[in-house]
């Protein structure tokens, strides 16, 4: 006897947290008793129903940035995006950290819901909601829990050992294809997958792994910032896990033709010369060789070749190698590229001398959207990196130094920092503080005024972040 | 659980995976064994699970325990050994779970029957397990990629190495206004439906097939290519990625490579380099490899369109047959050996004679295969080798031998057709050799027809083979053979004989099927008539002429 639960299946939890958040944006805007919330309220009882019957009660918790549904963490799929996103900010500004709905909820009860929500007040509405739905005996909420430090540490410390273990990883592999050793690509896969593994729990504590630029071998860190770029952006656009380790994969291989260039162009340091310049184009072709070289032709060494390839091309062609038959880019080398550029430009190590502060670099991007670069990835990108990407130093209205750390979802512009000095610039042990946290009166705590150039100011970052 | 069933239920488990290793390596998924054992398996997680909600197996190099209890033991290194299999990967722990769906458990079992020692796979079970994202079935994996354990600390030391001055601080503040950057309003951050209608339209895009533009990158290469040796690379490239689309069975593909290609080979200006490049790759594609991959692709139950086919086999040589007349005798299925032979139709006018070798084959149906091949090509030539062919050991192959025979129309024919009519061992070689006599089309023939029918001893042949002959009297049209269909069908016997009655019946059938007029009256006559068939010949004769008159108005 075959048992298909639909019901429990993560699409079917997913389908319905999307669609409470359908139910509360469209009371937002309408009365409740609007017959366009009344249809989504009946939507969500009928799907609910469903639910319970295999699970008893339907219990939504927001952990971090992800939603968990009966102890399963909820993933992120570009379809129920915008109401995830708005649910995960509703329920942080309200305060809300878990809902129970019981089984045996009805209409009445889900409305009595949507209308606590949509009409708690700016000061204390976690208190509001609390007393008003406290006659409804199927729903309880509980109140949202700060992260307790501890945890974040552990999860820091795995991340971290991940990280440098693919930095290090990576090295080897270079090294060997370098050396014409053959490679073991099940193990290249198994640290891709223990990557791509973290970036779909703790996608932004990897990315903060990729913020620190000073590494002395940050040819290596690139290849691993690249590839960690690019599945989490990969994560927001919604491919699934197996499209995810395919792009970590490629992506990973994107530079692989620089092994091809003599280092004493690679590592110079000094401007490079018009022939110079014409050697280092050579490793998108370069690395197409190499890939093809490797091992037999096959579904990842053609995607890896393509992405090899076309990386530097740009959106509309016009970058390199230069093409005869002009052809669009691939969907992986239009993520490649904006990874990589956004790597690149922020980092001392590749091509630029001069490294850029992550939010200069993500305004450039902006101005190349359309042209060089996929202006509709490039929306998903700083969804992800937020405005003020991870490492970027900034001034507070409170006149405190700050630097983010982690971008906050559904806040693009008020992201988590770290404090490093008070407001008359004394060094002060950093602390950590969210933007998006508001006094008393409903207004936020603090608000970015104006970010600086880390590399102008000379600030190391790395002692914040690591 | 005191009294050990649990335990009695996971070894039961642990049978069953073994089970399983072994049915689902030997049967395909269209096998009742493969569909039972996963049914099976099923069935023993729920014993399990009837007992308590989870099973938790530890794994170590030679065994497996549950809780305390050893309950799989084996010394071998071997991925027979389903602990070494497990532990070997990483994998430490594996847990189901009582809700665990039958999905999860089948695609749980299909990765461990993988035969991971004989095929080339770039996954280990730890990967596999990873991107079937179970849900119900948790495992625990120790992660060692031979990474340098040290790296971390050396790298964490040099990037700290440098540490902030806390008069910057100061310094940043006191240069005020901080010289910073305003910050700028971003417009572009909100996802709205339609973006995401667009990434629906990209991601859509992406599920295609990846090798047409794999094969543009190529000769971008290719057009950037210079010495002699840069172009024999490229062009071992190409042949990897023809190789691979054979294997795919993408054969548009490759015939859009080649059309390039040739385009690229007549422009006068391209040098003998680039030139004998092309001609290497044209080559490779018709050689036998690809076409042993081409032959075990449409063998696989994948329904192949035959167009593109044919399109690529215009750039084959002679060379190309020898390796397609070996998948006549190599392949399974009905589907793929009509897809080869119909290639062959197709590739023979380049090599008639290494055709017609097939005829010696050992196997009776690649002759037969052969000889189908010989008549749709229609050559003459053919006939002497048919000829030799007529006394093969196979009854189905003399019977396509008769009806090429036939269809070629070559008077030779005549002889051996005649001494067919007349051998009594099989009754289909005898319709074939009335059919191939119609076929001939020859007086001779029509003498030899209507000599038979008119012989007394017909009269004692099967209804079905009486039928046969006038059947084929049918194709000739004229008044003479009116005449005597006529006068077959109005012969008059004293006494009611069912024999006469029966000629007459395919007597009337022919004409209907002649289509003549002046029959109408002879057999409205016979509608009357007692002898059921002769009625019911007669009545579809005469719908079947006024039908057609009708029509011609
Ligand atoms: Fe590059
Ligand atoms: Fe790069």
């Amino acid at each position: 006897m075959k048992a298909k639960n639909e019901a429990d299946s993560p699409k079917t939890k997913s389908n319905l947290i999307n669609q409470l958040g359908v139910v509360l944006r469209s009371a937002e805007v309408h009365h409740v008793k609007n017959i366009a919330v009344g249809n989504a309220i009946n939507n969500f009882v009928s799907l609910l129903s469903e639910f319970v019957k295999y699970e008893g009660d339907f219990i939504l918790e927001l952990r971090g940035d992800f939603f968990f549904v009966n102890e399963f963490r909820i993933r992120y799929a570009s379809e129920v995006m915008i109401n995830f996103d708005y649910l995960v900010r509703l329920f942080r500004t309200l305060e809300i950290g878990t809902v129970i709905i019981k089984s045996g909820a009805g209409t009445n009860d889900i409305i009595s819901l949507t209308e606590a929500f949509v009409k708690s007040p700016a000061v204390n509405p976690f208190e509001t909601i609390q007393q008003k739905m406290s006659h409804v005996n199927s729903i309880t909420v509980h109140k949202l829990k700060k992260i307790v430090e501890e945890d974040l540490l552990d999860a820091r410390k795995m991340v971290k050992k991940s990280y440098f273990k693919a930095v290090s990883f990576t090295q080897g592999v270079m090294n060997k294809i370098q050396q014409g050793e053959k490679i073991a690509l099940k193990k290249a896969k198994r640290m891709i997958v223990s990557l791509v593994d973290h970036i779909i729990n703790q996608e932004q504590l990897l990315v903060s792994m990729t913020s620190i630029k000073s590494y002395d071998e940050y040819t290596y860190h690139h290849c691993v910032n690249v590839s960690i770029l690019a599945v989490a952006l990969g994560q927001r656009l919604g491919l699934n896990i197996k499209q995810l380790t395919e792009l970590g994969m490629v992506s990973l291989f994107h530079d692989i033709g620089k092994l091809e260039i003599p280092s004493r162009i690679l590592n110079k340091t000094s401007k490079l010369s018009d022939e110079e310049w014409q050697v280092i184009k050579k490793h998108p072709i370069e690395g197409v060789r190499l890939l093809l070289k490797m091992k037999h032709v096959d579904f990842i060494s053609i995607r890896s070749a393509i992405v090899a390839f076309e990386h530097h091309m740009f959106f509309n062609n016009t970058g390199y190698p230069r093409i005869k038959k002009s052809f669009p880019l691939d969907l992986y080398s239009r993520i490649v590229s904006l990874a990589d550029q956004y790597d690149a430009m922020t980092s001392a190590r590749v091509y630029s001398r001069i490294p850029m502060s992550p939010d200069k670099a993500l305004n450039l991007m902006i101005k190349q959207a359309g042209s060089q670069l996929d202006p509709l990835l490039l929306q998903f990108f700083i969804n992800m990196v937020g405005v003020y990407p991870i490492g970027t130093l900034v001034i507070l209205d409170s006149m405190e130094l700050g630097l983010v750390y982690e971008s906050n979802p559904g806040f693009v512009t008020r992201p988590r920092i770290l404090i490093l000095s008070d407001s008359n610039g004394n060094r002060v042990d950093a602390f950590a503080c969210d933007l998006a946290e508001k006094k008393n009166d409903g207004d936020f705590r603090r608000t970015i005024v104006r970010t600086l150039d880390v590399s102008k100011w000379n600030i190391n970052i790395a002692e914040y972040l690591l | 659980m005191e009294n050990g069933e649990d335990i009695k239920a996971a070894k039961i488990v642990i049978q069953m995976f073994l089970k399983a290793r072994k049915n689902l390596r030997m049967y395909p998924a269209n096998n009742p064994v493969y569909a039972n054992t996963l049914e099976d398996t099923f069935d023993k997680f729920k014993d399990f699970f009837y007992l308590t909600d989870k099973l938790v197996l530890t794994l170590r190099l030679y065994d497996i325990y549950y809780g305390e209890e050893l309950i799989y033991h084996n010394n071998e290194q071997k991925n027979d050994n389903l602990a070494f299999f497990f532990f070997k990967d990483g994998l430490r722990e594996l847990t189901f779970q009582q809700k665990m769906p039958f999905e999860e458990m089948e695609a749980f079992l299909k990765v461990i029957s993988l035969d991971f020692d004989n095929e080339v796979l770039d996954d280990d079970t730890v990967t596999l397990f990873w991107e079937n994202d179970f849900q119900y079935i948790r495992y625990v994996v120790e992660d060692e990629f031979l990474a340098d354990e040290d790296y971390e600390e050396q790298a964490v030391s040099q990037v700290k190495k440098e540490k902030n001055d806390p008069e910057k601080f100061k310094a940043i503040l006191d240069d005020s206004p901080p010289t910073g950057d305003k910050i700028e309003k971003v417009d572009i951050v909100t996802i709205e439906d339609s973006d995401l209608e667009m990434l629906f339209h990209e991601l859509e895009e992406d599920a295609n097939d990846k090798v047409d533009k794999f094969m543009d990158i190529l000769f971008e290469i290719f057009y950037k290519a210079k010495s002699k040796e840069e172009f024999s690379e490229v062009a071992d490239f190409f042949k990897s990625a023809i190789e691979y689309s054979a294997r795919k069975g993408n054969i548009d593909s490759i015939n859009k490579v080649l059309a390039r290609l040739k385009k690229i080979a007549s422009n006068d200006k391209v040098t003998d380099i680039v030139k004998e490049n092309i001609q290497k790759i044209i080559l490779f594609v018709g050689s036998e490899h690809i076409i042993y991959l081409l032959g075990e692709y449409i063998d696989s139950g994948e329904k192949t369109d035959p167009a593109p086919l044919k399109d690529l086999i215009t750039y084959f040589d002679k060379n190309a047959i020898p390796p397609f007349m070996n998948l006549l005798s190599t392949l399974d299925t009905i589907h793929a050996r009509k897809v080869v032979i119909d290639v062959l139709v197709l590739l023979c006018p380049k090599d008639f004679m290494t055709i017609t070798k097939g005829l010696n084959s050992p196997e009776w149906y690649v002759v037969r295969n052969v000889i189908y091949i010989l008549r749709e090509v229609g050559d003459k030539r053919a006939v002497d080798y048919l000829l030799k062919k007529v006394n093969h050991s196979d009854v189905r192959v003399k019977i396509e031998v008769i009806r090429s025979l036939g269809e070629l129309g070559d008077p030779r024919a005549l002889p051996v057709l005649i001494e067919c009519l007349s051998d009594d061992s099989d009754i289909q070689l005898k319709f074939a050799s009335i059919r191939a006599l119609g076929s001939l089309a020859s007086e001779d023939a029509r003498i030899v027809l209507l000599k038979n029918i008119s012989a007394k001893t017909f009269h004692n042949k099967k209804f079905n083979e009486k039928k046969e002959y006038f059947h084929v009297l049918s194709r000739w049209k004229d008044q003479e053979m009116i005449d005597f269909l006529i006068r077959v069908l109005a012969k008059k016997t004293l006494f009611s004989n069912s024999k006469v009655h029966e000629k007459r019946a395919c007597a009337a059938y022919c004409l209907g099927l002649i289509g003549s007029r002046d029959a109408l009256p002879f057999l409205y006559k016979c509608q009357g008539a007692g002898h059921k068939v002769l009625k019911e010949f007669s009545d579809s004769a005469i719908k079947r002429i006024e039908h057609e008159s009708q029509k011609r108005g």
